[in-house]
């Protein structure tokens, strides 16, 4: 007899405080998994190939859930007549998004917007305990990504597409290493240093109209050794 | 030293591939967690004792397979994968795994 009280007070107390929880949780789930609606999830391994990186690390998420005693009981008897275990598919159902969303969590904190190569895992943690199926725990995890600036972006394209050939417009020549310049641009444009630093006392000056964008990066990283400021200008 | 899931990182060069790298550690719930926890198991909800164990030890199985990957000279470790099984009744064994490579 006391053991039918028992079971039956376990029954009514899972019931009420199993439908509180789960009430409670749905509601907070669908809170947050608005509020991270704006990270993307992304379960492909490769990387598209215009994505500018700045940063990337590894978010996980974890959560262990268990149903309650009354959804136990009603699984058991689910599983005399089998069909679907409606209680279990809730459970597995709320703990994959928790662990979703405690995931989205640590990347939105740490500044990423999006996180590619998502794995969910589910395990069941209390193996060998008789019927009692009840918990399990579920984990999320991938790859977060901090983007870089829309700027670096647009100068990727830019350099990969529109523009291969421009000009170099030198704004600023320091006086130490005016002459060092002035033979090593005199040496590259096959004319006199002296028509250089003629050139040179007007700044800015502009200099060769179709130059190849490689040979200018080279050209440039010269001058930049020596203190000149000065930047490449797309046709 | 980079954790990543992906299996190249864009804008990095890997220079050299180390192998594979590896964590594990075997945990058990203690009694007071344990008495807690099935009392949730009436009530239903988050373990949040559970959670708390398996974070701590998942954390503990990466940071074995970050120093295995530091004694090898890598610099990152890409491809990361994690499982959990449940040795015995009480104690769960999680299991962290990747591939270490040194990045430029």
């Amino acid at each position: 007899m006391s053991e039918l009280v028992v079971f039956l007070v376990l029954l009514i107390l899972g019931y009420g405080f199993g439908r509180f929880a789960e009430t409670m949780s749905y509601n907070s789930i669908r809170k947050r998994e608005e509020e991270f609606g704006k990270i993307i999830l992304v379960a492909a391994k490769t990387l598209p190939a215009d994505l500018v990186i700045r940063e990337t690390f590894l978010v996980t998420g974890s959560v262990v859930v268990s149903v309650d005693y009354f959804k136990r009981f009603l699984a058991t008897l689910r599983s005399i007549i089998g069909g679907r275990m409606i209680s279990f598919e809730t459970l597995l159902d709320r703990g994959r998004r928790e662990a979703v969303l405690r995931m989205k969590q640590e990347a939105g904190d740490k500044g990423a917007t999006m996180i590619f190569n998502v794995k969910i895992e589910t395990s069941s943690i209390s193996k060998g305990q008789g019927s009692s199926i009840g918990s399990v725990e579920v984990l999320a995890y991938g790859a977060a990504i901090v983007r870089g600036e829309e700027r670096d972006i647009k100068e990727r394209i830019d350099r990969k597409t529109v523009s291969t050939t421009g000009s170099l417009v030198i704004t600023h020549v320091p006086e130490a290493t005016r002459k060092k310049v002035c033979q090593y641009l005199a040496k590259l444009s096959k004319t006199s240093p002296e028509k250089i630093d003629a050139k040179l006392s007007k700044l800015p000056v502009t200099l060769a109209k179709n130059m190849e964008r490689d040979r200018a990066e080279k050209i440039m990283a010269q001058l930049k050794q020596a203190a000149v400021e000065v930047r490449f200008e797309a046709k | 030293m980079i954790l990543t899931n992906i299996e190249t990182i864009p804008g990095k060069e890997i220079v050299r591939h180390l192998g594979l790298v590896q964590g594990s550690t075997v945990r058990a719930k203690h009694v007071g967690r344990d008495i807690m926890a099935g009392l949730k198991n009436v009530f239903g909800g988050e373990l949040k004792g559970y959670t708390e164990l398996l974070q701590e030890s998942r954390k503990e199985a990466t940071e074995r397979m970050v120093r295995q990957a530091e004694a090898v000279g890598a610099n990152a470790v890409l491809n990361i994968r994690y499982s959990t099984s449940s040795v015995t009744q009480g104690a769960a064994e999680i299991f962290a795994y990747g591939t270490a490579v040194e990045l430029r």
